[in-house]
């Protein structure tokens, strides 16, 4: 396994698990309930994204690992974050009017807000990373 | 606002550098290289110094400060 193939991975794991809690959080603000899915969904396809990454990781060797997390990756991974760190912050007040306007409960605000902020720098990396 | 630009893409293919033999030389990804080439990627002071170190040339050959 190469260094492409690992970022390709890479993408590919934090597309799905990014995915699956962005679905999560508009199906809980669409039906307004905490658990419009499985709740353990969101929190199982981070770990295992994390054990697909890891594991790639291991079996392609350390240089290969180190080649893929590399400096172009660190730089994109910040601006995922930072990205991430605003959006989640935008959420606060978005989430306050929405349940003001009595269109969601406080209950499904906190479990929308949590696999949001969670999603936002999965997809935002794979953004990042597909563009450049 | 200045901006660094760069002859990489020119002066590898002198040297007789792939993006992919680079990489691997300097132990970062293809695309990194690609990325720098495209003025999409401003690399570190570290990464800048070990792509002119192997491609036998000095920093100021490779990248220079393009004024508006």
């Amino acid at each position: 396994m190469n260094a492409d193939t690992l970022a390709r991975i890479r993408i590919l794991v934090f597309g799905l698990a990014g995915l699956t809690c962005a679905a999560y959080s508009l199906m809980a603000v669409a039906t307004n309930t905490p658990n419009p899915i499985s709740p353990w969904l969101p929190g199982t396809s981070g770990v295992v994204a994390a054990l697909v990454m890891w594991s790639s990781a291991f079996s392609a060797g350390r240089r290969v690992a180190e080649i893929a997390h590399d400096e172009l990756y660190k730089s994109e991974w910040s601006r995922a974050i930072k990205f991430s760190y605003w959006f989640a912050i935008a959420l606060y007040p978005l989430f306050g009017v929405l349940m003001a306007l009595g269109w969601v409960s406080s209950i499904t605000a906190i479990a929308a807000m949590g696999t949001a902020i969670g999603a936002a720098p999965m997809l935002s990396f794979c953004f990042i990373n597909l563009r450049g | 606002m200045a901006e660094l630009r760069n002859t990489l893409k020119e002066l590898r293919a002198q040297k007789g550098y792939t993006q992919a033999s680079l990489a691997e030389q300097i132990g970062v990804s293809r695309k990194t290289i690609n990325t720098i080439e495209n003025h999409v990627f401003t690399p570190s002071t570290l990464l800048a110094m070990q792509i002119s170190l192997e491609l036998d040339l000095t920093v100021h050959d490779i990248f220079y400060v393009k004024e508006d």
